[in-house]
């Protein structure tokens, strides 16, 4: 132990090994723990970690990037505030999830109609091998179809959820989830049938 | 190729976008202290204590060559009328607050825009911008394919060159061809054609912008009331013939006209005098209702006469002029 002038308080010495734990790998559990305790630092990092997949979960069911930035940060927002319920750490990303699909969910039935949609270029013309008119039809059926209807599709066939996970997601009992699922595909392919 | 498996394969195409910094929106709001640097009424008392050490330790020194008086005045007294309540003098102790001269900016080529205070429609364009300068002047459009639509941009935009870009009613850089944009507007009905002077490259179909919505994925939130005032009733400023002088500086933030407290940092929303508007340019300024500047962007001015209040600030005038 030094000595003399240059002793650092016990607290310093807390508070640097505090910031390197945090610093350096924390598992999810602990990150999750840590923010519960109220670390903002804690929280910061699953912000840092998971918003990503967040925003694109959001992007993927409301096709509106200003939509998905306000979704995404409102799901965090509201993770925060009832982290303290969240019992099991390591549930985190299911229990994140389901934020954020009743979060984009919400976002889409308080926001303004979209009277116009113009597919984006650049992502469609990004691959050569499927026709872009059939990619637009395809965005132009998807946009059509409820945001509900856009949420079970998204679950499914975006992040690969299968239906158990889809129907935790989505707060549904599975007969329920199953049963979406079936006519939300029903009513794309109505819609893809309806494009002009 | 299965409806599902297009699905997947338009859907995994979202992960090409950017995705925009959210904890910057997302932090303010957790109702905790975030470590910043900021000055807060804490760190300001600290400083003026350790000021007041300082001089008075100099002050004491017989072989110092600064008499004491040579630290007290405040800049932003200076003009203060005999009587009249001043700010803390910790606020106005940054020497350099006086004014801080605009830097020159370059000049801003106009575009095509609607009149000031046109409602804006709510129908969304996506797509990619592009640019050009056809004989001398600038033209925008949004492209999707093959399809190209001329934009008019809201009032107070503007565009500079070298190279092109769209520029905001504060004169910062929103966007560039090439980049995806998100537009809040609407288009003119197809057998409406557009005027030639609404159209200057000649495309036939016109989008009229109501704000830009986001630019590459990240939120942008630009639009004409970006440069709208709040001002006051008549018979409403009863109050201001109590204001005392405030250092305040006229900044955007979060996408509207704001003022920051020089005492604190802090930004918040203001209310102005009746007839009082903002002019877009290199710097945005605030103009009185007889035409003469009053404010001008990026510029501190400590003798601004206004009451600070939680939720913002009024203003009411400039040294000792109050207006009505």
């Amino acid at each position: 132990m030094s000595t003399g002038p240059y002793t650092e308080s016990p607290n310093a010495g807390n508070e640097w090994a505090r910031i390197v734990r945090l610093d350096t790998q924390m598992n999810e559990e602990t990150l999750v723990a840590e923010a519960r305790a109220g670390s903002v630092e804690a929280f910061s990092r699953l912000i840092d970690r998971d918003g990503a997949v967040c925003y694109r979960l959001c992007f993927a069911i409301l096709r509106s990037h200003a939509d998905a930035q306000d979704a995404a940060q409102a799901t965090f927002v509201k993770a925060w505030r009832q982290l303290p319920s969240l019992r099991d750490v390591s549930a985190w990303s299911d229990w994140l999830r389901r934020i954020a699909v009743r979060t984009a969910i919400d976002t889409a039935r308080h926001n303004r109609p979209r009277m116009v949609w113009l597919a984006d270029s650049d992502a469609a013309q990004a691959d050569p091998s499927v026709a872009l008119a059939d990619r637009m039809e395809l965005e132009a059926a998807f946009v059509r179809l409820s945001t509900d209807d856009r949420a079970v599709l998204t679950l499914r066939f975006y992040l690969d959820l299968e239906l158990p996970q889809v129907a935790a997601a989505l707060g549904v009992p599975l007969g329920t989830a199953k049963s979406r699922l079936h006519r939300a595909l029903q009513r794309l392919r109505i819609a893809l049938e309806a494009v002009p | 190729m299965s409806v599902e498996d297009e699905l997947r394969e338009l859907l995994s195409r979202d992960d090409d976008y950017t995705v925009p910094d959210l904890r910057a929106g997302i932090l303010p709001q957790l109702g905790s202290q975030t470590p910043r640097w900021r000055l807060t009424p804490s760190a300001v008392v600290a400083g003026v204590a350790l000021a007041l050490v300082l001089v008075l330790g100099r002050a004491m020194l017989p072989t110092t060559n600064n008499p004491p008086a040579a630290t007290a005045p405040a800049v932003g007294n200076a003009t203060a009328s005999p009587g009249m309540a001043t700010e803390a003098p910790a606020s106005a102790a940054p020497s350099a607050s006086a004014s801080i001269e605009p830097s020159a900016a370059p000049s801003v080529l106009p575009v095509v825009t609607t009149p000031p205070g046109s409602l804006g429609m709510d129908a969304l364009a996506t797509g990619t911008l592009g640019g050009a300068r056809p004989g001398g002047g600038v033209c925008f459009w949004i492209e999707q394919g093959t399809t190209r639509m001329a934009l008019v941009w809201p009032y107070g935009f503007g565009a500079l060159d070298d190279p092109l870009r769209l520029v905001g009613p504060d004169g910062q850089d929103l966007a560039r061809p090439g980049d995806h944009v998100e537009l809040g507007g609407g288009a003119l009905p197809g057998e409406i054609p557009p005027r030639p002077e609404d159209d200057p490259c000649g495309l036939g179909k016109v989008f009229i912008v109501s704000g830009v919505a986001t630019v590459n994925g990240a939120r942008s939130d630009v639009g004409e009331g970006s440069l709208r005032l709040v001002t006051r009733e008549p018979g409403t400023s009863a109050f201001c013939s109590s204001t005392v002088q405030v250092g305040l500086m006229l900044v955007m933030s979060e996408s509207s006209l704001r003022v920051q407290l020089l005492s604190s940092g802090d930004i918040r929303t203001a209310t102005w005098p009746l007839g009082f508007t903002a002019h877009p340019g290199g710097r945005t300024t605030i103009v009185d209702g007889s035409g003469k500047v009053v404010m001008t962007q990026g510029v501190e001015d400590p003798t601004v006469r206004a009451r600070v209040t939680a939720s913002g600030v009024d203003v009411c005038g400039f040294r000792d002029a109050i207006y009505p």
